[in-house]
């Protein structure tokens, strides 16, 4: 006697249950991995940001350090009068005394204007600066060298600014026919009265 | 859930119970002829998702003990099939069951074969459980579920005849170290019987003798005949059932039993037909009769129970890994909150410092450069004053010397340094010894200064031995001897 053959319908419900299974769990994993992976892309960015907001806040605090220590240092160039520009009419006025004291017709010079401050050798301070000086080019001829001293010196009633002598050259001049009273040295000199501009 | 029906065939007919958890129920009863056969279809139709387990028991019943050399997997499954052709049972409904190795300590296994020899008997009914498509897990005989019935009588002698009764009948068993050696069936005998215990006493003595003559029963040993029946059928066996020098009858406490095996509703007479079903029902890997192909439908609802399982472990697991996923992503977003949380305190903290830095009057880079310089012309403020002041005393100390030339030079670098080109004159009148000697002495003054570094680019050709003459130089000095000296040193402050 033959059996006849099992309904395959009766694995029907099995197999749908198997294929429900695997799609809800394909399903389920999918999203939460999306989640997941959406999370963790979220926590990267949100990791970065925060580098990026703490090196922010280092770097405003050292702008903070930095700034603080200038406005000290400017507070401190104002009291040493650093921020007061040259006084050029007191230095002429100063360099006509001493020439009509020491009587040295054949000296002369030149007082520039405020200009921007530029070294001889920029070189090594080649960033640009707020600086600003009025040069004093100082010839010709004088008797001996304590009249240059004085000669180079700042107008004694005038302590602003940096008085910084250049260069300064000094030649013994010939014995002259006329006799000892000529003047006795060639000087050329050039001296920086620098100061620090801020905007007005 | 499905249902669990045990169906329980005599030569009588056949009985359909349910069993749930120890709880049996008769639920229908068909007489074996075609009525009886409409019936069960009837039956199974209306039980579309029971899951039946079929019992026999038949007197129509083979066993045969056979000895198998030690082999095993396909091997011994090719042998077995083998002997089971030779033995020429004509039945499809054979069950195999070990028994062991030989007593004689060789390797070779004992092997019972079982079977059920009149098939036409089972034939009906299970072409109804086929033709309904109804789950048959499988066919047993009572003989067979004897195994499970000794097992649960501790202690259980080394052979024993075990003695029962059903509705088929009285069923004596014989077993040897817990195991079916063989079984026959009297029909006909019941509890209800007058002088039941009387006849099993000579049905018992009559198998007794067969087993010895088939040297299944030791002679001269009092072989333990174990007598399942009802404690108030207990004074009837012993008077009907003395000992004697070949058999021992020991009366087994029927309800005592089935309430042991979780028989909810132990019998209240000696009829074991409820435990048999019981035992059947419960007992798990019992020998069965039937060919696989009575057990297709069997198989299909364990594949469709393995795909469920299958398909129940792969959601499980994914729901694992999916719940682990979203605690993960919970964690996550936490993270990510605190990130954004202390990112925000962060941007908030430094907006409040930005606005509390005081501006600076020009770019912070522009007056840092500003300073540099400052502080390297600081050095210079002094001018060459005290230079001039120093080399005016040396030039004192030596009045053979005379200044020439004085050029002076402020570099403010990163080093800040002055620089002078110093040129003089030494007397023409004086020897060149005495030059050298002056000049020496001229150039041991100036090392005094202080920080100071010399380099004498020009001296009197006396005082300089290192230079060669030539005819292209001069005989003699026609002009002052010239001096002529670089000196490096560092700025004087003031």
């Amino acid at each position: 006697m033959k059996l006849p053959l099992p309904d395959p319908r009766r694995q029907q419900g099995p197999l749908v249950a198997v294929a429900l299974a695997v799609v809800a769990s394909a399903s389920l994993l999918a999203w939460t991995n999306t989640q997941r992976n959406t999370a963790e892309a979220l926590l990267r960015e949100e990791n970065a940001r925060l580098a990026e907001a703490r090196a922010q806040h280092a770097e405003t605090r050292r702008t903070d350090t930095e700034t603080r220590t200038a406005l000290r240092q400017l507070s401190a160039l104002q009291t040493a009068g650093l921020l007061t520009p040259a006084d050029r009419q007191g230095w002429q006025t100063h360099l006509q005394k001493l020439r009509q004291e020491f009587t040295l017709d054949r000296l002369d010079w030149e007082i520039s204007p405020l200009k921007p401050f530029a070294p001889d050798d920029p070189a090594p301070l080649a960033k640009p600066t707020a600086l600003v000086a009025s040069t004093l080019h100082l010839h010709g001829k004088i008797a001996h060298e304590e009249q240059l001293l004085r000669l180079i010196q700042r107008p004694p009633a005038n302590r602003a600014g940096l008085f910084v002598p250049r260069h300064c050259r000094l030649t013994r001049s010939a014995p002259d026919e006329a006799g000892a009273q000529a003047p006795a040295l060639s000087i050329d000199c050039e001296i920086d009265w620098i100061s620090l501009r801020l905007p007005n | 859930m499905a249902e669990r029906h045990l169906l329980y065939l005599t030569h009588a007919g056949l009985q359909a119970w349910s069993w749930n958890k120890g709880a049996l129920k008769e639920i229908a009863r068909f007489a074996s002829d075609d009525d009886g056969i409409k019936a069960f279809s009837a039956h199974l139709t209306r039980h579309p998702q029971a899951r039946c387990t079929l019992v026999a028991d038949l007197p129509d019943e083979a066993f045969h003990l056979e000895t198998l050399p030690f082999l095993r997997g396909r091997d011994r499954s090719q042998l077995i099939a083998r002997r089971q052709a030779q033995l020429h049972l004509d039945t499809p409904y054979v069950a195999q069951t070990s028994l062991g190795r030989e007593a004689d300590g060789s390797r070779n296994e004992r092997l019972l074969f079982a079977a059920l020899t009149r098939p036409a008997t089972l034939r009906p009914w299970l072409a109804e459980l086929g033709r309904a498509e109804t789950v048959l897990t499988g066919v047993h005989s009572v003989a067979l579920l004897g195994t499970a019935l000794l097992r649960q009588a501790r202690p259980a002698p080394p052979r024993a005849l075990l003695v029962h009764a059903s509705p088929a009948g009285l069923r004596i068993s014989c077993f040897e170290h817990g195991l079916l050696r063989f079984s026959r069936l009297v029909p006909g005998l019941g509890p209800s019987t007058t002088g039941l215990w009387q006849t099993c006493r000579d049905e018992v003595q009559r198998t007794a003798q067969y087993l010895l003559g088939q040297r299944a029963l030791d002679r001269g040993t009092a072989t333990p005949v174990l007598v399942l029946a009802h404690p108030d059928q207990h004074a009837a066996i012993h008077m009907a059932c003395p000992d004697s020098p070949d058999l021992s009858f020991t009366p087994l406490n029927l309800p005592e039993l089935a309430a042991r095996c979780g028989l909810q509703t132990p019998p209240d007479n000696s009829d074991c037909l409820s435990l048999l079903l019981h035992l059947a029902a419960r007992t798990p890997r019992q020998p069965q009769l039937a060919p696989g192909g009575e057990l297709l439908q069997q198989r299909l609802t364990r594949v469709g129970t393995a795909i469920g399982i299958a398909a129940a472990s792969l959601l499980s697991a994914s729901l694992v890994v999916a719940t682990k996923n979203l605690i993960d992503t919970r964690q996550l977003h936490d993270q990510a909150a605190a990130a954004h949380t202390e990112r925000v305190a962060e941007t908030r903290r430094n907006a409040i410092l930005a606005a509390t830095t005081p501006p600076l009057p020009i770019p912070r880079p522009l007056l840092q450069a500003s300073l540099a310089q400052l502080a390297a012309l600081q050095g210079f403020s002094a001018g060459p004053s005290g230079l001039f002041t120093r080399l005016s005393t040396i030039l004192d100390s030596h009045p053979d010397i005379e200044l020439q030339q004085l050029d002076w030079t402020a570099t403010p670098a990163d080093s800040p340094v002055q620089r002078v080109n110093l040129e003089a004159s030494l007397p023409t009148t004086s020897a060149p010894d005495t030059r050298a000697i002056l000049t020496r002495r001229f150039i041991d003054a100036l090392h005094t200064l202080p920080d100071s570094t010399l380099d004498i680019e020009q001296q009197p050709s006396a005082a300089d031995d290192r230079h060669p003459l030539r005819p292209t130089d001069p005989a003699a000095l026609t002009d002052l001897p010239r001096l002529g000296i670089r000196i490096t040193l560092q700025p004087y402050h003031p």
